[in-house]
């Protein structure tokens, strides 16, 4: 890939542009589970407000707290920033989009996880272990699913950087439905199947409601929050954005997934951005309809749903390995 | 005073005597001689020679031996007593320098045996009924291990009729291999012959555990690599996916017990198994690749095994020393009586944090660098469509993604339950930042780290000698090309300086925009507790709770033991004190291990009550027998 200061210039609107709706998904979702239960709802834009108003806020620091609390928010909110700047979402040159590993994208995961935790153990409350503690439970969980999933997309497109995986599944696909052209073999399978995992997956990292209930804030049912419960003004304002940026994450690669299309040359943009914010607001909407419909679960029967998304993951591996 | 002064001259002398032979070796093997160089005496020839592989393993011991030898010179001041400690030492790192340079299968076996008493001295070192346990089964374990390399060794030289290395090349069939890499797996700690592992590194002394752990393990993959690699004739594919599958069960297991673990060392230990083990996937991978002639696979997955070598010797051995700096200052190593560290060590509890992040594989440092790597060998093996390795590979996938993620757990939990939050006992309360000799000993290895994390390329295309010395072919070392797996065109880049460098950047950013554009103000306050003021610090979350939640679902792992006791009789909330116990078994130890003991006794019981007598006759008797059996043995096997 050659880049030139074109690609530069749209990466960088791409970036800005998934950083700023961010809020506006997880507000959308919000507003859409009030309304469904019969409440008035927030404002679409509450979160961008909520955040503004918590970098007005003066931080209020535990006495037992360490450097970690000073540093962990910052982390949390820039390993997924970090992972933002490699994701395609509309525009196929992503940023980082040279060094777009699949395994990377998860580790960096996994990284903001790790601070999250550390930042929850370190002013001793009893809250914060036992989010950490339920916190890794689910990460361990999911992390092979995670990285199953990603690899069974290398596996299937023979690439490993995921602005190629799903330029390549764009391609094919145009090929396959728009002019019938069959060149490298198109499967519907792999994709469904995946976005099943991956939807699964989602649901467990983003602390939605089969899983956990963010809004609640009672030590049964917390696992995100519980890790943050410390956190005030502008700590708070930064983990609260990085969990709207971490759902971000996984609602474009599930979108990607479920339909690739990514502008790549300028003139596109306006389209592919449209399609984008729609496919978006599509699963936002099947977000929202899950947790409406599910109750939360019992911690340990988590695993159980879990292992349902690793099947499939491994299905969709298998079925991605066609002779080379 | 005086006294106590010239006891301390062990301690700097030994300690810098280390350094300066170390960094000696260094400097040899980079600008000295390469040809062969033998030492004749009167009944033995001692024959040395650097070649690729060596130097590597040279620099790699004298570097980290030299930062631990700086850490010890302040930290073996508690040993000052017992001073044998620091000449022990120094005769150890010296054996495993010497044993890297070794050119015949004399020189290696005794410098080998000579390397395993040194260190069987020094886990015995501190005395006490754990030590000399955990030092007898470390000198059982490790006396097998050298039987069965013997053995390896023995059937080379009936083939080659020479003691000398250089005839051995190509000379290695399956029978071999098969005892020299079960004989050296045994020293890797490789499950199922992990047992002495988490027993003995613990009980030495914190410098001791960060040589053993960093250093000695990985003599073990230096014989292996020489065997596999060197030695080996016949191509045989299902050795190298046999190697795959134990370094993937052992890297599961390793972390999964290191996440059940109270002793900081202990959990270190077990997971020095977890790194052993994935080295022993990239020696599988890359072993197979070379026997089914895949090429690129072989040279990743070698850089992934020399990558970890490194990675691992320099955060484990970092990590170590950290760990003996808490015990020193804590007296403890129990991390539920620890706690609120990071305040009183702050400069410790950085170094500890990136040597943690390190070595459970966060981007950007080094530590995800081989674990890519191998990742990306992992991948390259599913696509050459083999049965067999498409197979075992997706299961290694699925293993290694598991343990990664365990390993942030487990790791999560030591810098947690230790360094954050409130002091549990006094022993926390009371510790200081330690001396500034011993911080130096660890933010060397850890500043390495970061730099090899974030600019790998030097080193890689240092490396590239050793693999090109091993597999025949190098890698590409140039950052911003896209490595290639098994077709012409590129797969896939991690180029770390640039992660690093968006990471910093987009660091800044937002902590500039934070600082124009939102509150400054600060209070400092309590920590919210439900409203209670309650002020014991043992309501924390503790290291046993942080993993019984991922422990019960994994729980056929572990065949654990839990017991609440508490007094009877007592309405249910107001129980004056209850106490929960809570034992972990490792399951091979249950199931093999003990099982196999007891066995042993019963038969050599039976045997004992049938043939032993105390007349001198029959025992005469007994020798003469055991004498023609072996002239049997040698007439119609050995001729």
């Amino acid at each position: 890939m050659n880049y030139n200061i074109g690609h530069l210039i749209f990466g960088i609107i791409q970036f800005f542009t998934i950083i700023l709706l961010a809020p506006f998904f997880a507000g959308f979702i919000h507003k859409l589970k009030q309304r469904a239960r019969g409440q008035k709802g927030i404002n679409i834009f509450q979160f961008y407000i909520n955040f503004n108003k918590l970098l007005k806020k003066e931080i209020v620091l535990s006495k037992d707290a360490t450097f970690i609390s000073e540093i962990a928010p910052y982390i949390v909110f820039v390993s997924y920033l970090v992972i933002l700047l490699m994701l395609p979402a509309f525009y196929r040159y992503s940023l980082l989009g040279v060094s777009s590993d699949v395994i990377l994208i998860a580790y960096s995961l996994a990284l903001a996880t790790f601070f999250m935790t550390l930042y929850a153990m370190d002013q001793g409350s009893a809250f914060g272990g036992l989010g950490a503690s339920r916190e890794w439970f689910l990460t361990v969980l999911s992390e092979p699913s995670l990285i199953f999933i990603f690899i069974s997309l290398a596996i299937y497109t023979k690439q490993g950087r995921i602005t190629d995986i799903f330029y390549f599944i764009q391609k094919g696909a145009a090929n396959a439905f728009l002019l019938g052209v069959n060149s490298d073999a198109v499967s519907i399978a792999i994709p469904f199947l995946l976005f099943i995992s991956l939807f699964i997956v989602g649901i467990s990292e983003n602390a939605r409601i089969p899983v956990d209930n963010p809004e609640t804030h009672l030590e049964l049912t917390m696992f995100h929050e519980a890790n943050i419960l410390e956190a005030s003004g502008k700590h708070l304002g930064l983990f609260e954005y990085g969990s709207y940026l971490k759902l971000t994450v996984f609602l474009t690669v599930m979108s990607l997934i479920l339909f690739p299309y990514m502008a790549v040359n300028i003139y596109q943009i306006p389209l592919a951005l449209i399609v984008y914010i729609l496919k978006m607001i599509i699963l936002c909407i099947l977000i929202a309809g899950v947790e409406i419909v599910s109750p939360k679960m019992r911690v340990f029967r988590v695993p159980n749903l879990l292992s349902v998304s690793f099947m499939l993951s491994l299905i969709a591996m298998i079925l991605s390995i066609r002779g080379f | 005073m005086n006294k106590l002064k010239f006891k301390g001259i062990y301690r700097y002398f030994f300690n810098c005597l280390s350094i300066l032979s170390a960094a000696f070796f260094t400097v040899l093997s980079i600008y000295g001689f390469k040809n062969e160089l033998i030492i004749q005496s009167s009944f033995i020839n001692f024959s040395f020679k650097f070649d690729a592989l060596s130097l590597f393993f040279v620099i790699f011991i004298s570097s980290i031996s030299i930062f631990i030898s700086i850490f010890s010179i302040k930290y073996g001041e508690k040993y000052d007593k017992k001073p044998s400690l620091f000449i022990y030492s120094f005769f150890f790192i010296m054996s495993m320098i010497i044993l890297a340079i070794s050119n015949d299968m004399l020189t290696f076996l005794i410098f080998w045996e000579l390397m395993s008493i040194f260190s069987f001295l020094l886990v015995i070192y501190e005395g006490g009924e754990e030590s000399r346990k955990a030092g007898f089964l470390y000198f059982l374990m490790t006396h097998i291990g050298t039987i069965l390399i013997t053995a390896g060794f023995i059937m080379l030289y009936l083939k080659t009729s020479s003691f000398s290395f250089d005839s051995y090349k190509g000379a290695a069939g399956i029978m071999i291999l098969a005892a020299a890499i079960t004989g050296f797996s045994i020293k890797a700690g490789i499950m199922p012959f992990h047992t002495w592992l988490p027993y003995a590194h613990p009980v030495a002394p914190a410098n001791i555990s960060a040589i053993m752990s960093g250093i000695m393990v990985n003599m073990a993959i230096y014989g292996i690599l020489k065997f596999l690699f060197v030695f080996s004739s016949v191509p045989a594919p299902f050795l190298g996916i046999i190697l795959l599958v134990l370094g993937a069960l052992s890297a599961l297991l390793g972390i999964m017990y290191a996440m059940a673990q109270k002793d900081i060392k202990k959990l270190l230990a077990f997971s020095t198994i977890e790194n052993m083990g994935i080295i022993f996937m990239g020696i599988g991978i890359s072993y197979w690749a070379k026997a089914e002639n895949f090429k690129s696979i072989e040279y990743f997955a070698m850089l992934a095994v020399l990558l970890h070598i490194i990675n691992h010797g320099l955060s484990k051995s970092s990590l170590f020393m950290g760990s003996g700096l808490i015990d020193k200052y804590t007296h403890t190593r129990n991390m539920e009586k620890l706690g609120g560290l990071s305040k009183k060590m702050r400069q410790l509890s950085v170094l500890f944090l990136i040597g943690i992040m390190s070595i459970s594989a966060m981007p950007p440092l080094n530590g995800f660098l081989s674990e890519w790597y191998l990742y990306i060998s992992l991948i390259g093996s599913v696509f050459t469509g083999n049965l067999y390795m498409v197979y075992f590979s997706i299961i290694a996938i699925a293993l290694l993604s598991l343990s990664g993620a365990a390993a942030g757990a487990a790791f999560t939990k030591l810098f947690g339950i230790t360094f954050l939050g409130k002091p549990r006992t006094v022993h926390a309360e009371n510790a200081i930042e330690p001396n500034i000799i011993e911080r130096i000993g660890i933010a060397i290895p850890v500043f390495l780290c970061i730099y090899i994390g974030i600019y790998p390329y030097q080193i890689i295309s240092n490396l590239n000698a050793v693999i090109f010395y091993l597999t025949g072919g190098t890698v590409n070392s140039n950052p911003f090309s896209a490595v290639h797996i098994i077709s012409a065109r590129p797969f896939s880049l991690y180029a770390p300086a640039l992660i690093a460098i968006a990471l910093a950047a987009v660091l800044l950013i937002v902590f500039f925009y934070l600082k124009l554009f939102s509150s400054d103000k600060k209070r400092i306050f309590e920590t919210w507790a439900c409203g209670l003021d309650e002020k014991n610090s043992k309501a924390q979350y503790s290291g046993g709770g942080f993993s019984s939640s991922i422990m019960k679902v994994f729980s056929s792992f572990y065949s654990s033991v839990s017991e609440i006791n508490f007094e009877k009789d007592v309405k249910k909330y107001f129980r004056s004190q209850s106490v929960y116990t809570e034992e972990i078994n490792d399951i091979f130890e249950k199931y093999i291990y003990i099982p196999a003991e007891k066995l042993y006794l019963k038969i050599s019981e039976i045997f004992n009550k049938a043939v032993n007598s105390e007349n001198i006759n029959v025992s005469l008797g007994y020798l003469f027998l055991s004498l023609i059996v072996c002239f049997i043995i040698y007439i119609f096997i050995i001729r």
